[in-house]
């Protein structure tokens, strides 16, 4: 719903508008766009900022000043909010990035871009939370993308339309599908031979055809800094069922130099397999697929490049495999926004990076028979509101080996930070399978379930944890975080230490159990008494003190530029001579037997051991000073005033000889039984004999005391 | 999950700890009102509160049901009815959590 200027102005003093179009409209002119302004801000420190802009709202924006109407188009992880979006002449857009990823919005003729609003070049990018206002003086219709998410023809990806004025446009309809390319042409794209460039290749082929790489010509346009020498380019590719293959997966190097955004960018274009080559050194992806079905990662090498190493976002009916990722803030390796994904990883190595996987909002994931080692953090499956299809569910993690993803020498940005020390976290998602891996030394846990404060806040439920090797964990070798929704379960993981104590005896797994029963906790396979362990507060708030460490800028500042180069990967069987295959129906013919599975073997370089935190009621005080002081104030001091009310109000009882047996028997029950309210209840009007001050600084000062310092920590920690 | 299960979750998580607490609280009171009664020498006072202190659980319970000065019933009505209160708050939030 828009509203012009003068009602926005009292309310928000900005207006939003709803995409729609015309039928009977068809493509205008173009219009020209002046900038105007350029705000940065953090939503979450922005609770004083929000009220002196409501002040200013009503001191300023409403004493007759004729602004303009502004309509805000948020940038998600990836996509813009709406497709299409109609302004008048003279109205301004308000470019927002509510995601967790830089991103962009060029326009795709150049009249405009965010960034050389902002005062800097068309390709630069703007931050999480950062602003960018552009007003628009005359009609027409701009086609808009991110560079960074979207080819630069903006045929695909994170594109959007925007009609200025009252000019005719027609909204582009969806192509019919083409038919799937399930085998090779025969034709075989040469590279350098036939064509100078990669991109040449691509652009070039057909689909079904092979787009084969040798190692880039010792020529001076390919030296790179180390003295190899590389292909420096960006290749997007929008045909499908290629297959881009290299002839030496240590050779053919992809080099982005750490100057351009991404080193394959495989856009709404399905059934494309790339393997057998290393790509590095891309400013945010090495490898991305988005927006399409089918797709395949083999033998692949990505590192250093500075976001994700190996990456499908919006895209299913996928497969990584036999390939190798480092040097991401990231992930190493991510599937995000799809339910069902349809996907799988198997056989991968991912070292030093923010995370081994993460998944936010991916569903029906296999990752499977690989190695997680020396992150920030293993395996994260995760529920963002930043991305569509929340929550995540129906993951399956099975015969990895995950061990010391408690790395501060990896790079990793604030809010992978917040992940650090756990081999499995699964924040905020349901219904998932952690079985048969073995995961040791990590200085927080083996495997956390726990909740995700995004803009929703989601809880988690229904996984089984079951039949996995888990060693030297600081703090817990399973860990249930609460809130937590019911149905998760947790047996035969022989664990040293549980958070809450005793996990697998008070939320075992019955010998039938299956992922899934978060709405069904009465599941009899999770056995028929099960005690309440799911409100544990003790380790999520030690999770928020990472998030305020990360907010503080408090981890590690490692650069991805300096992660170690890795050695040679184990190349793809037969090289250039391997069947092509495109990635159809990847999903259904990729052979998982989870049954077949085991838990894997330690290697002997890996030494097991790492030392047990000290906790108090499960408060952990050896994991940072946020941890400790979010543990203490939101978990430990509630605690010791609901035990200094009952003691009390006990003894004030005890002292009351006057009163009848039936009057002290009555109080004792309700100082007892009624949760929280009973004994403050007592001591408030209880007739109790202690001074009325005493009583009133008890309860109400020293919860009102243990209020404020809680609500100091949360600003402090820049939680708000 | 509702909130009163939520409520109820995390009271069965904190009662034991309350209960213990107020058993400590009502223990070690006691045991200083008889020594300004005169009721309870020095040594005994200390020997009555490394008990209760140190003996988890047991020390003050068995303290309130044996030793104190307290009305016997007012005693057994704290150790016994901590026990049972939290027994049943458990079996309340156990019922919620089956049915949630």
């Amino acid at each position: 719903m828009r509203e012009d200027a003068a009602l926005a102005c009292r309310g928000s003093g900005v207006e939003t508008v709803s995409s729609w179009a015309r039928p009977d409209e068809r493509p205008g002119a173009r219009s020209d766009a002046r900038p105007v302004a350029r705000a940065k801000g953090r939503g979450s420190r922005s609770l004083l900022l929000g009220l002196l802009a409501l002040a200013a709202v009503f001191t300023g924006s409403c004493s007759g000043i004729d602004e303009p109407a502004v309509t805000t188009i948020d940038m998600e992880d990836n996509a813009f909010s709406r497709e299409v979006t109609r302004i008048g002449v003279g109205e301004a857009v308000r470019f927002r990035n509510r995601g967790l990823v830089p991103h962009n919005a060029i326009d795709l003729d150049g009249a405009w871009s965010t960034g050389e609003v902002a005062g800097g070049g068309p390709a630069d990018v703007m931050a999480p939370e950062e602003e960018v206002t552009i007003t628009f003086t005359e009609p027409g219709v701009h086609t808009f993308y991110c560079s960074l998410h979207a080819p630069s023809d903006a045929s695909a990806g994170m594109v959007a339309t925007l009609v200025v004025g009252e000019v005719a446009f027609q909204a582009a309809g969806e192509d019919a599908p083409d038919d799937p390319v399930t085998g090779w042409t025969g034709v075989t794209r040469e590279v350098p031979s036939e064509h100078p460039t990669i991109q040449n290749a691509v652009d070039a082929a057909d689909p079904g055809d092979l787009v084969l790489i040798a190692p880039a010509p010792e020529r001076p346009e390919h030296l790179a800094a180390d003295g190899s020498y590389v292909y420096k380019e960006q290749v997007d590719v929008t045909t499908p069922y290629l297959t881009i293959r290299g002839t030496d997966r240590n050779e053919v190097i992809v080099d982005a130099e750490h100057q351009r955004p991404l080193g394959i960018n495989v856009v709404a274009a399905d059934g494309v397999a790339v393997e057998n080559l290393t790509v590095r050194n891309a400013t945010a992806n090495g490898i991305y697929w988005t927006s399409l079905t089918g797709y395949r990662g083999s033998y692949l090498t990505a590192y250093n490049n500075a976001i994700y190493g190996i990456y499908a976002f919006d895209a299913t009916d996928g497969l990584f495999e036999h390939s190798y990722a480092s040097g991401s803030k990231d992930a190493a390796f991510y599937i995000g926004q799809c339910d069902p994904c349809d996907a799988v990883i198997t056989d991968v190595l991912a070292e030093n990076n923010g995370m081994g996987y993460s998944g936010t909002n991916s569903s029906e994931v296999f990752i499977v028979d690989s190695v997680w080692r020396h992150n920030v953090s293993g395996i994260v499956p995760n529920t963002l509101d930043s991305q569509r299809e929340a929550p995540f569910g129906r993951v399956t993690i099975a015969g990895n080996l995950i061990h010391d993803n408690d790395s501060r020498e990896a790079p990793a940005l604030g809010l992978q930070w917040s992940a650090f020390g756990n081999g499995v976290l699964l924040t905020g998602g349901l219904d998932s399978l952690v079985e048969r891996n073995r995961i040791v030394n990590h200085e927080r846990s083996g495997v956390t379930a726990g909740p995700n404060l995004s803009r929703n806040f989601w809880m988690t439920g229904g996984h089984v944890v079951r039949d996995n090797v888990i060693e030297a964990s600081g703090y817990g070798d399973l860990v249930l975080a609460g809130p937590a929704l019911g149905g998760s379960c947790f047996s035969g993981n022989t664990p040293s230490r549980t958070v809450p104590t005793g996990l697998e005896s008070v939320a075992g797994c019955g010998p039938d159990a299956v992922a899934g029963a978060h709405a069904a906790p009465a599941d009899p396979d999770r056995g028929p008494f099960r005690l309440p362990s799911r409100q544990d507060l003790a380790p999520t708030l030690s999770f928020i003190g990472l998030v305020a460490e990360g907010e503080f800028g408090l981890q590690p500042d490692n650069d991805h530029r300096d992660t170690p180069v890795p050695p040679d990967q184990p190349p793809l069987p037969d090289g250039a001579d391997a069947p092509v295959v495109p990635a159809v129906d990847v999903f259904a013919t990729h052979d998982l037997d989870l049954a077949a599975i085991t838990v894997p073997e330690l290697p002997p370089e890996v030494t097991v051991g790492r030392s047990s935190v000290a906790t108090v009621g499960d408060v952990p005080f050896g994991l940072g000073g946020f941890s400790a002081l979010y543990g203490v104030l939101g978990w430990l001091a509630p605690f010791a005033l609901v035990a200094g009310w009952m003691g009390l109000s006990l003894v004030d009882l005890a002292r009351r000889e006057e009163l009848t047996v039936g009057t002290r028997a009555g109080w004792t029950a309700g100082v007892m039984l009624v949760p929280f309210v009973g004994a403050p209840a007592y001591l408030l009007v209880g007739g109790s004999a202690l001074p009325r001050w005493l009583r009133l600084m008890t309860v109400l000062g020293a919860s009102l005391v243990a209020l404020v310092l809680l609500g100091i920590a949360v600003i402090v920690g820049g939680l708000l | 999950m509702g909130a009163l299960e939520v409520v109820i979750g995390l009271y069965a998580t904190v009662l034991p700890f309350a209960v213990l607490g107020a058993w400590l609280a009502v223990a070690l009171w006691d045991v200083a009102v008889r020594v300004r009664n005169e009721e309870l020498a020095r040594g005994g006072a200390v020997g009555w509160s490394a008990m209760v202190l140190f003996v988890p659980v047991v020390g003050a319970a068995a303290y309130l049901l044996a030793s104190a000065s307290l009305p016997r019933w007012l005693g057994a009505t704290y150790v016994v009815g901590g026990v049972v209160a939290y027994l049943l708050v458990l079996g309340v939030a156990a019922g919620l959590s089956a049915a949630g």
